[in-house]
């Protein structure tokens, strides 16, 4: 990952011209960040609508406290910070069908009592041909439980930070590592059953 | 001595799970997963399968967004106008 610490984003010119409205420095700001926060939001499983009405949300939030920051943290993070809170206020109000399962069938399923593999996985070299097969990952990521999909495509795809979708998902880092590599084990199980044997 | 042995290794399983999020592991835990991988080949054929999953995840194109609607609204919204 590239440093997001070091860059103009961080000069104290750039907060000033920041808290006094200037447009370039707002139009840098928006252009920089907004895809990435709408794909963050969006990420959370909100349709196109929820997710722009929270995009603007949060930059309404963003704005009202400008005011308020110091530059200690990195602006990202900063401007991140509101979006987590919409996260939080978003999975209150979901049921929560979507929070962390202690099983996965098919995945342990794998394993016998004592962890040791029970359907061994084929031979990588016949199972690479169909991870190189444009869109056959894609098609097997619909297999993929809703909130394994959500942290696979968060951290996979957009490329965040664990720490991020910790805090979009609203979940813990151990639950975390269980989603992505459950989420890994179906679509390897996925892509397996498309090898001839 | 196999008790031991169990002590000393991970399950495959929870290999799995450290190959498939690639996690930054300490040395004591690197050199477990060495000492397993060498010692399983189930393990050995699952490590080289999740490496090729992800070259083929890194391929995966983010579906592009339009958002310069939306970026230019927030835009207008908060610049500071200086012609009343």
């Amino acid at each position: 990952m590239y440093d997001i610490y070091m860059d103009s984003f961080s000069s104290p010119e750039f907060l000033k011209s920041l808290k006094n409205r200037e447009a370039s420095a707002i139009s840098a700001l928006v252009n920089k960040y907004n895809k990435t926060l709408y794909n963050a939001a969006f990420g959370m499983g909100m349709n196109s609508d929820q997710t722009q009405e929270v995009v603007q949300e949060v930059w309404a939030s963003f704005f009202e406290n400008i005011e308020n920051f110091e530059g200690r943290s990195h602006i990202r993070t900063y401007l991140f910070g509101f979006l987590y809170n919409k996260a939080k206020e978003f999975w209150r109000t979901k049921k929560r069908h979507s929070e962390h399962e202690e099983y996965d069938v098919l995945v342990d399923s794998q394993y016998d009592g004592s962890g040791h593999w029970q359907a061994k996985p084929v031979d990588p070299e016949e199972f690479a041909a169909q991870t190189q097969t444009i869109g056959k990952i894609e098609e097997c990521m619909e297999g993929l439980k809703d909130i394994q999909q959500k942290a696979f495509h968060l951290k996979e795809v957009l490329g965040l930070s664990g720490e991020e979708i910790c805090n979009i998902l609203d979940t813990s880092h151990t639950n975390l590592r269980v989603l992505i590599f459950r989420a890994k084990q179906r679509l390897r199980i996925c892509l397996e059953g498309l090898v001839k044997r | 001595m196999k008790n031991l042995m169990n002590k000393m290794m991970n399950t495959c399983k929870e290999i799995s799970i450290q190959v498939t999020n690639d996690e930054d592991l300490s040395a004591v835990d690197r050199l477990k997963q060495m000492i397993h991988l060498m010692m399983c080949p189930a393990c050995q054929k699952f490590y080289k399968q999740i490496q090729y999953l992800n070259q083929g995840i890194r391929k995966i194109k983010i579906k592009d967004v339009d958002v310069a609607d939306l970026s230019e609204k927030i835009i207008n919204k908060y610049k500071q106008c200086f012609f009343h």
